[in-house]
């Protein structure tokens, strides 16, 4: 709260000072800004109107609003793609794989980037191997793999794969972040008697906190959406994660456009939800911290 | 973020216990035999009620002893899921295969069971000319449940006729002047939609190449006693190349998918539209008037082919797993037997789809179905997909896309594709 | 810091996790693939050790270095648009300026949507007929420029990269948003009664606090762009004419529509090998101590 209060009495200052000249520029970054946002949204507006036409009326009239508005396929897209279990799925394994990738990830970029040891240099240049890895070139052994140990269909195959793949990326930036903080932060609470960990859960977590949230929301976006590992790990519909469901709209003739955009709307919800959360650690999350510090 | 924390670890608890709660029941319930079959069967398609239907009876009728679970798999992705399975040696008791060229490499990996002392079965009901699709060697190795005719052209009557055809060209000097005709009316010729690259070989060149160079050229060339630079098959390649210079397609054909432009014809934007038999379904759904619809066979194109064939193929085979034994076997067999029998042939039939057997058409069984499945008792010309190895079929559907940019040659594409196929019998 | 003997142990405790997970589930299943790719096998029968001819046959198959040539296009479009433009839109939105939060949402989006929508509302817009842009050039009379944006081979990769760009500016800009919350108010605050215009502020001394951040972007997006796949996939399929066609991609059709695992590995061996080459060569340009 303190720094909210601090930050208008901040702007208000040379918006005495030269009025006009900021107002111009405001409008501008507000213009650009616009701009920007009607692209983005551009997209999501037309999904969402078109996921309430009826087939026939997609065929002749994909741009324009519906002329009745029709929620058949969202009732459709929900029976069809079995999607009441799919959503189940697919946010209980995003959520765990999210949360162990992140604290596994963040223990291990906290002894990366603050801890001098042997071999650290070639440790972390073995991890970030992995963000080069082509993921489509991993399916057949990954398959071998989890079957050889016996994780084959079952409801936390994929968190395997998933913590897996994202370690790197999640250490990659968690790293380039801690190691910026400065250096004697762990040496006065050393001196107070803290123990390592002690240091990493309360100096060095709350003070990445904006980066954490990055790669939570990152992590999250990831696996919410991945494909290729649920396609070929999971045989049993009951285990099944989202993208899966959506893509069975799509046949070998045919496609269901409106009920492939109602089920891609309703996808959307969890995420965004989840994002809007996250966001103002993002933002907001450091300034507190640094200032205090 | 504690608090975000704290609805994390909360909704993870409550779904740990919901997943704890909901353990499966054990299927080994002592006698009933489990199977699982394979299939794309996702959408929301009248054929695939016929078919999830009689499973779940098949079911009902043997409840104390076999049970049949489907697992359907979107169609884009079932070959990589299939394939990747296969890799780890992991296939189901039983799943949808695809003939021709396309159960080659499974046989060859020795991972299918021939079903040829069921076969008697079916004899005397599907013609031999279709389950051979599905035999590689003598062996049978599944049972057809459709046809797909690959080549039909359809047309809006009215737009045909308002360009001076009373009857639809026979000829394909005819279909060009019929093409140039709408061309001047600024009505797109046909619709096509070539995204996926299939299309203009599944569909225009099976059965183009067909009437041009006949039935026995593409076999005699893979086996090596013909070429693919063979003056027919050039000509028949270079039919494409005419059709784009003629802008006999919608624009945009390149950039929207097969599904795509049949919407296009749908909504009238578009006087014609070639696919196969699997559009009819689509087509009576989406048009406004069914009785506007006609369907004709390709014309003819003057070369040395019966101008009485169209390209097709069989499909909706089901085939088994080289390792089922024993009851499990006997299982699948009798699953086998009891699904490709009449009440699933009626009812695809009644769903649109062409099938191998003779079934009582009665009055409720559309105009362009009847045609459509008439065209198939003049034999059928191989598709080449389903013919060609996997190497050539991409050759060739990206060589045709490059034609009609003028990114390639009829003849450079014909040279190219026989060398590969001379690089494959070394 | 420094680790005393006794916390040997905590570090064991603290990397070994990631290690482990990481070592079994992405390292391993990687090398198999290098294994195979010293395989002729088609997924069915048995593999066939045929030693480096994989290798002689990729660099003699002039449709992988088209798809090598589509992607190092890939690659620079994405760094030299998304890293600006994202830049961009973080200074902007980093200011206290009333109603910029919906911005900041709205930004992050594109990532978030399905790349199914992302092709098909973008195939809309390229559509030769009646896209967007064609009508748009139509109706101001530059007729001259309309083009077949996705059928035409000479556009297809420029249009695929516009939309590659732009559905992950937001990624880059949400983690230059979170760098930017790491520079203290006061340092801007001396700035600012120093009397430094904004532009030299933001040139001076925010771009140089949140270099290191860059970098991360760059090489992210770097890695990302050489194993794009899935838009290009869903929207393109490589074509038309294989004019954007990507190593990720080809890699996919070799594997499990021509069934050549052998082939798809040793393509994906390079791939590997290459990224490593290309960050490491920017990496160098740009001066960071280790990756």
């Amino acid at each position: 709260m303190e720094t909210t209060i601090k930050k208008t009495t901040q702007s208000a200052l040379p918006l005495h000072q030269s009025t006009r000249k900021m107002s111009v520029k405001n409008t501008l970054i507000y213009a650009v800004l616009i701009i920007f946002s009607v692209i983005n949204v551009y997209p999501i507006i037309w999904m969402i109107i078109n996921s309430f036409k009826s087939e026939k009326e997609f065929a002749v009239n994909q741009f324009g609003l519906p002329k009745t508005l029709v929620i058949d396929n969202y009732i459709e897209a929900w029976g069809t793609a079995n999607l009441g279990v799919l959503f189940k799925n697919s946010i209980f394994i995003c959520l765990l794989a999210t949360v162990l990738t992140v604290l596994i990830g963040a223990l291990a970029s906290y002894f990366l980037a603050r801890i001098e040891f042997k071999f650290k240099n070639a440790l972390y240049t073995f991890f970030i191997f992995g963000m080069l890895i082509p993921i489509h070139a991993t399916l057949v052994p990954m398959f071998i793999l989890l079957k050889n140990l016996g994780l084959l269909n079952n409801p936390i195959t994929l968190l395997f794969p998933y913590i897996a793949f994202h370690l790197p990326i999640t250490i990659f930036i968690l790293t380039s972040f801690m190691k910026a903080f400065p250096k004697d932060i762990e040496e006065s609470a050393i001196i107070d008697g803290c123990g390592i960990f002690r240091i990493f859960w309360s100096i060095i977590l709350p003070m990445s906190r904006p980066a954490l949230a990055t790669v939570i929301i990152l992590n999250f976006i990831y696996n919410w959406n991945e494909f290729s590992f649920a396609l070929v790990l999971l045989n049993d519909p009951a285990l099944q994660t989202l993208p899966l469901g959506l893509a069975s709209f799509a046949g070998q003739f045919t496609v269901n456009y409106g009920a492939q955009m109602a089920g891609l709307t309703m996808s959307m919800i969890p995420i965004i939800i989840f994002y809007l959360f996250l966001e103002k650690e993002i933002v907001n999350g450091m300034t507190a911290g640094a200032v205090k510090g | 973020m504690k608090k975000l924390g704290i609805l994390v670890v909360g909704l993870l608890l409550l779904f740990l216990t919901a997943c704890g709660g909901g353990e499966e029941k054990s299927s080994g319930e002592g006698k009933v035999t489990e199977l699982t079959v394979w299939n794309d069967w996702t959408e929301n398609r009248p054929e695939y009620k016929v078919y999830k239907d009689i499973i779940a009876q098949f079911n009902e009728e043997n409840k104390d002893s076999i049970h049949v679970k489907i697992e359907s798999i979107p169609h884009d992705q079932y070959e990589t899921k299939l394939r990747t399975q296969a890799a780890g040696k992991q296939l189901p008791d039983m799943f949808r295969v695809w003939p021709g060229a396309r159960i080659q490499p499974l046989v060859e990996g020795k991972v299918l069971l021939p079903l040829n002392e069921i076969l008697d079965t079916w004899e005397g009901k599907i013609p031999e000319g279709i389950l051979k699709d599905y035999a590689v060697d003598g062996k049978q190795y599944a049972i057809p449940a459709n046809i797909s005719e690959t080549s039909l052209i359809y047309y809006h009557k009215d737009a045909v006729k308002k360009a001076g055809f009373e009857d639809f060209p026979k000829t394909y000097d005819e279909l060009k002047d019929l093409i140039k005709a709408l061309n001047d009316q600024k009505v797109t010729p046909i619709a096509l939609g070539n995204k996926s690259i299939w299309p203009l070989q599944s569909v225009y060149i099976s059965t183009i190449a067909d009437r041009f160079t006949g039935s026995e050229f593409l076999p005699n060339t893979l086996s090596g006693k013909g070429s693919f630079t063979d003056e027919n098959f050039v000509k028949a390649l270079s039919v494409i190349e005419d059709l784009a210079k003629l802008k006999a397609f919608n624009e945009d054909f390149n950039t929207i998918d097969e599904a795509q432009s049949r919407t296009i014809f749908n909504s009238g934007k578009a006087a014609m539209h070639f696919a196969g038999s699997w559009a009819i379904g689509p087509i009576l759904e989406g048009v406004e008037n069914i009785d506007n619809i006609g369907v004709a066979p390709f014309p003819s194109f003057g070369g040395e082919g019966d101008t009485a064939k169209i390209s097709g193929a069989a499909g909706g085979g089901i085939a088994l797993n080289a390792e089922l034994s024993g009851k499990k076997k006997e299982a699948a067999l009798k699953f086998l037997e009891y699904f490709y029998d009449d009440e699933l042939y009626q009812g695809l039939a009644k769903s649109n789809i062409v099938v191998p057997v003779q079934v009582e058409m009665d009055d409720s069984i559309p105009e362009i179905y009847k045609t459509a499945n008439g065209f198939a008792q003049g034999g059928l010309a191989p598709v080449y997909d389903a013919t060609l190895t996997p190497e050539l079929t991409d050759m060739i559907n990206n060589g045709l896309q490059s034609i009609t940019i003028g990114e390639k040659t009829p003849k450079q594409l014909a040279e190219e594709m026989q060398k590969e196929n001379e690089k494959g019998k070394k | 810091m420094q680790l005393t003997g006794k916390s040997k142990a905590a570090l064991i405790i603290g990397l070994l996790p990631a290690f482990l997970i990481y070592t079994v589930f992405a390292i391993y299943p990687i090398i198999q693939s290098f294994y195979y790719s010293f395989m002729e096998w088609d997924g069915f029968s048995e593999m066939e050790f045929i030693g480096l001819q994989n290798f002689e046959n990729l660099f003699q198959d002039s449709l992988f270095w088209n798809s090598v040539g589509n992607n190092i296009f890939v690659v620079i479009a994405s760094v030299f648009g998304q890293i600006p433009i994202a830049l961009f839109i973080a200074l902007l939105l980093n200011r206290k300026i009333k109603g910029l939060k919906i911005f900041r949402t709205i930004g992050f989006l594109p990532v978030v949507l399905s790349t199914v929508v992302i092709s098909l509302t973008w195939s809309l817009i390229y559509n030769t007929k009646d896209g967007m842009i064609n009508e748009i050039l139509r109706a101001v009379g530059l007729d001259f420029l309309a083009q077949n944006w996705l059928g035409d081979t000479k556009w297809s990769m420029v249009a695929v990269c516009i939309t590659v760009i732009w559905q992950f500016v937001g990624l880059y800009l949400i983690i230059f948003l979170a760098a930017l919350q790491n520079i203290p108010e006061e340092v801007k605050e001396a700035a600012k009664i120093d009397g430094a215009s904004e532009w030299m502020t933001t040139w001076k001394i925010t771009i140089p606090m949140i270099w290191d951040t860059i970098i991360v972007a760059i090489i992210l997006c770097i890695s990302g762009s050489l194993r794009t796949f899935d838009l290009i996939y869903v929207m393109t399929h490589g074509g038309p004419s294989h004019s954007t066609d990507v190593m990720a991609l080809y890699m996919f059709n070799e594997t499990f529509s021509n069934l050549k695992y052998g082939y798809g590995s040793a393509i994906s061996v390079f791939i590997f090998f290459f990224s490593l080459l290309l960050i490491g060569f920017v990496k160098k340009i740009l001066g960071q101590k280790f990756i």
